[in-house]
């Protein structure tokens, strides 16, 4: 069973911000954080490059991230790019993404905890439906507005 | 979209406030630092169309749909080439300061059909760069996010960009046709990550100052 106090996602006032305070046990996130944009039907990645759980843009990331209960990390906000997303990249193809609604997603490294399903009453969506413990791909952190425009970042629960 | 990068230079020069600063040379775009000319353009590895648009940058047909279907792709581009305001000179071990730098990207984009067998069909291609040199001096070596003094530097398609007209069919030339849909092909944004990180440096104990 999952402790009852749960990791949170929240957002810092500039558009495209993530802050991520783990209040459960210690957890292995990849560093690799993805995206995914709301369709008609509903859910799908979007590809990204350089977009990274990392403190800031000096210095190497290494593949995985752990936290320790009570640890809080705020990665640099995501540009709304998909190459030159987050630090100062050398990119050849590069740009916007069309505006839309997109979520943060970071997958749990294997073996580490949460083993089950982490239901929170807002900021989670789980795309497909499926749970974060089946896929062991998809811990999804939180969906947020993002577009080239950077309208208000939007916390409301998706499912 | 298919696209492909067949032209890099990149290199940057850095010098010291004074002569016994030294300086470098950085080169980014010739063996070791790019081992590889030439390479397909994905924000994904291991794709082949280009994929900085979800949702634009290709049309699907849907199977039964009936003919005629109009398949439209929107494709734009934006390459950006960031360097660091400063070095560390390992033979003189004091800082040296960005001094001038050039990059140019020359590019072969491809409107392409693939079939849901996965054959690829090439309808048309342009060709398209983008250019740029400068130079850049410090107006305060003490505080470096004061304004710099820029200014362009080279010739007359030093800075610049252009594209010709979309030509029939895809490209023959195999610098091209060799990794135009290959599994192996390597990957522009990939390439240029790594080679942006480990430049080959040339390091001077004595050279040209800043001041």
């Amino acid at each position: 069973m999952l402790p009852r106090r749960e990791s949170k996602c929240n957002f810092p006032e500039n558009s495209g911000g993530l802050r991520i305070v783990n209040g459960a046990a210690p957890v292995k996130l990849n560093s690799s954080i993805g995206l995914q944009r709301r369709t008609n039907d509903g859910w799908e990645s979007v590809p990204v490059a350089n977009f990274l759980l990392r403190a800031n843009c000096t210095g190497s990331t290494p593949s995985c991230v752990s936290l320790d209960p009570g640890a809080v990390l705020e990665p640099p906000a995501w540009t709304g790019r998909s190459c030159n997303s987050q630090c100062p990249t050398p990119c050849d193809l590069d740009g916007p993404l069309p505006p839309g609604r997109t979520a943060f997603c970071s997958p749990v490294a294997t073996g580490s905890s949460p083993s089950r399903p982490r239901r929170s009453r807002r900021n989670d969506h789980f795309g497909d439906g499926a749970t974060l413990a089946e896929r062991s791909s998809q811990s999804l952190l939180s969906p947020s507005h993002a577009s080239s425009r950077r309208p208000p970042l939007d916390a409301r629960r998706l499912r | 979209m298919i696209q492909l990068k067949w032209i890099s230079t990149d290199w940057s020069y850095y010098r010291g406030q004074t002569n016994n600063d030294g300086s470098i040379f950085a080169q980014a775009a010739r063996p070791p630092a790019r081992p590889q000319p030439n390479c397909r353009d994905t924000v994904k590895p291991g794709a082949i169309f280009v994929d900085n648009a979800p949702g634009h940058d290709r049309t699907v047909a849907k199977t039964g749909s009936a003919f005629p279907i109009t398949m439209t792709t929107d494709f734009s581009d934006s390459p950006s080439r960031p360097f660091p305001l400063t070095r560390t000179n390992s033979k003189t071990t004091k800082t040296n300061y960005i001094r001038e730098a050039q990059s140019e990207a020359h590019f072969c984009t491809i409107l392409t059909l693939m079939s849901a067998a996965g054959t690829f069909q090439p309808l048309k291609t342009i060709y398209w760069y983008t250019h740029w040199q400068g130079r850049f001096q410090p107006t305060d070596f003490s505080d470096l996010t004061k304004p710099w003094t820029i200014e362009r530097a080279g010739g007359p398609h030093s800075n610049e960009a252009d594209a010709t007209g979309a030509i029939d069919d895809g490209p023959n030339d195999p610098r091209f046709s060799a990794i135009m849909t290959s599994a192996t092909a390597p990957n522009c944004n990939a390439m240029e990550g790594q080679r942006s990180l480990h430049p080959t440096c040339t390091r001077a104990a004595y050279g040209p100052h800043s001041t």
